[in-house]
């Protein structure tokens, strides 16, 4: 069940944390303080707080001028503000590898409520062709955690944290919420592999569940990190089972699914069903809705392992 | 107007045309279109590195330096040929510029001793001098964060956020330095897209503003001064200056000059200089 906000809150809860305990953390947001819930860290370090309006370039070059002086920086705007930051990002912490983190939140279809302009669906997409710049999409507030608490010691360059809708919580293994170039395997499986990050790594897990119920044998990967890849999870998902079929709540053209199909077409050629927001604007509308509209909800995921079961036996 | 330094005037303006014939001689070998831009900078780059800025060549990355971040990437060569001079960098030749296995890149490189980060195009240098400054205010530091910047990025929307930002936050620190030398790739800038006018517009968003002749030393190290003793307010130098200034034949005709300096342009550029008194 999604608590609304969770991952949110775990956002603004951590940031508090880590300014505590990272004297070095500064953190920089494009207008959206209270939504982001980035005003936790504002409200108890303001000094080490700085608002710049809605100007994403403008957060990410000042961002970039901190970590030229010794700062870890946690930069905050929407998933459509991330896409309008690409340049600053690309020339500026990529460029000259600086610890800017900058985190795109309500991004995805979370945004489904403010209509198709605001729904950031290729950020992701952007930011992965960016060299040097680590993308990821964590899946539910007990991750976000996790990457923020990495995020905050790696010093060694620029991460893009895509933050999504809040779809619920997902069991955790007894793996870390988060290895950096690992993919988390929460479910093994001899059958087919479902590939998912962000939140529709929620409903991968329900539709292995389910899948489960009928006799098919689901491994589910958690790709936290879209870049890089955990290439050898994924070769062996693909020499493994019948194939993989990706969900992410984003577009299907440059995302997740993209990234595992130019690995595996290199190194272990399968067949791959991408399942995403299919190459479409959205609508302004409930974020469920909205995800099952681009099919991204339970049933559909199934159908999908379906076809590629049958396209293998047939 | 009385001269404030003779001597240290002097000093000055012997190491920008000693500048001067440097460029010169790299660009007649490097490639590199636009040769103007740089010598229009020439005197701000001599003013900033060689009096203004705190700053320590055997330590280029001394905690409590100044800052300055170059906008326009058409000074590099003028920047290389300052950081060569002032001893930052050596062993380099400056009429490698743009070659792929230079350290001399076409735009500067943070890998360079003595430039703060890899600008390539316009927009972002007040950002991050915005945020230099921020850093140091939070650390309690008093060194100063300039941007040096071309008129091309006050035609970017993304520095006048940095101009808000600045002026929002108080930042008494930042310090921009407009080369306006009247040209961008395309021809006038009047013609283009006018900034004028200029200086209303900078103090209309909070800032001083000073007007100096960009050629003009002790115009410049007054303005510099004049900026530095400001504390609450951020504070811009439009300096005016006259593209390819030094080569009589190119001085402020951008459009027909645009062509990279030759082998041919040598000998009359360097008696060109010799004749010119700022």
């Amino acid at each position: 069940m999604a608590i609304p906000f969770a991952i949110r809150d775990a956002f603004g809860r951590t940031l508090s944390r880590l300014g505590l305990s990272h004297s070095d953390l500064v953190v920089v947001d494009a207008g959206c303080a209270e939504s982001s819930r980035s005003a936790y860290f504002a409200r108890e370090f303001p000094e080490r707080f700085v608002q710049v309006g809605p100007s994403p370039e403008d957060l990410i070059d000042t961002a970039a001028g901190l970590a030229l002086c010794d700062k870890v920086v946690f930069a905050c705007t929407d998933g459509m503000g991330a896409c309008r930051a690409f340049e600053s990002m690309r020339n500026g912490p990529a460029l000259d590898r600086l610890p800017v983190v900058l985190f795109g939140l309500h991004g995805g279809l979370a945004a489904a409520g403010e209509g198709p302009a605001n729904q950031g669906l290729e950020d992701v997409a952007l930011m992965r062709a960016i060299p040097d710049l680590r993308v990821l999409v964590p899946c539910d507030a007990p991750q976000t955690e996790a990457v923020m608490e990495w995020c905050v010691e790696n010093e060694d360059g620029p991460t893009y944290v895509r933050l999504g809708r809040d779809a619920g919580v997902v069991p955790a293994t007894e793996d870390p919420l988060f290895t950096p170039g690992r993919a988390r395997l929460l479910r093994p499986g001899r059958d087919i592999c479902i590939a998912a990050c962000g939140s529709a790594l929620v409903t991968a897990m329900e539709a292995a569940e389910a899948l489960a119920a009928e006799g098919v044998d689901v491994r589910v990967l958690d790709c936290v990190g879209v870049k890089p890849l955990d290439e050898a999870a994924l070769v062996a998902a693909a020499r493994d089972t019948a194939g993989i079929v990706t969900v992410e709540e984003g577009s299907v053209v440059g995302g997740l699914g993209s990234a595992v199909c130019e690995l595996l077409a290199g190194l272990q050629p399968a067949r791959v069903r991408r399942l995403g927001v299919p190459d479409v604007f959205g609508r302004s509308g409930d974020p469920d809705a909205l995800a099952r509209r681009h099919g991204l909800h339970r049933e559909n995921v199934m159908r999908a392992v379906r076809l590629l079961l049958e396209a293998r036996s047939g | 107007m009385e001269t404030r330094n003779p001597q240290e005037t002097q000093r000055l303006k012997a190491i920008a045309l000693d500048l001067r014939r440097r460029m010169v001689d790299a660009l007649t070998r490097a490639s590199t279109s636009y040769p103007g831009d740089s010598l229009s900078a020439v005197e701000i780059l001599t003013a900033l590195y060689f009096h203004e800025l705190r700053a320590n060549a055997r330590d280029p990355r001394w905690s409590e330096r100044d800052r300055l971040v170059l906008g326009n990437r058409r000074l590099a060569p003028a920047l290389y040929a300052v950081l060569e001079k002032a001893e930052f960098i050596e062993d380099v030749d400056l009429g490698s510029f743009g070659d792929l296995e230079s350290p001399l890149e076409s735009h500067p490189r943070r890998s360079l001793p003595g430039v703060e980060a890899s600008i390539g195009r316009p927009g972002h240098a007040l950002s991050l001098a915005n945020g230099m400054a921020l850093a140091a205010r939070m650390d309690g530091k008093t060194h100063r964060c300039y941007a040096l910047l071309g008129e091309e990025d006050l035609q970017v929307g993304s520095t006048w956020e940095a101009v808000l930002t600045a002026a929002h936050h108080g930042l008494g620190g930042v310090c921009a330095v407009v080369n306006a030398n009247g040209f961008l790739a395309d021809g006038a800038t009047a013609s283009i897209l006018s900034l004028e006018p200029l200086e209303q517009k900078w103090r209309s968003f909070g800032w001083h503003c000073l007007v100096v002749n960009g050629h003009h030393l002790d115009d410049l190290l007054r303005a510099l001064a004049v900026a530095r003793n400001l504390q609450n307010r951020p504070s811009c130098v439009i300096a005016r200056t006259v593209w390819g200034r030094g080569l009589s034949w190119l001085e402020g005709d951008a459009v027909r000059h645009a062509r990279p300096l030759g082998d041919e342009d040598r000998e009359r550029a360097l008696q060109s200089l010799d004749l010119i008194h700022c």
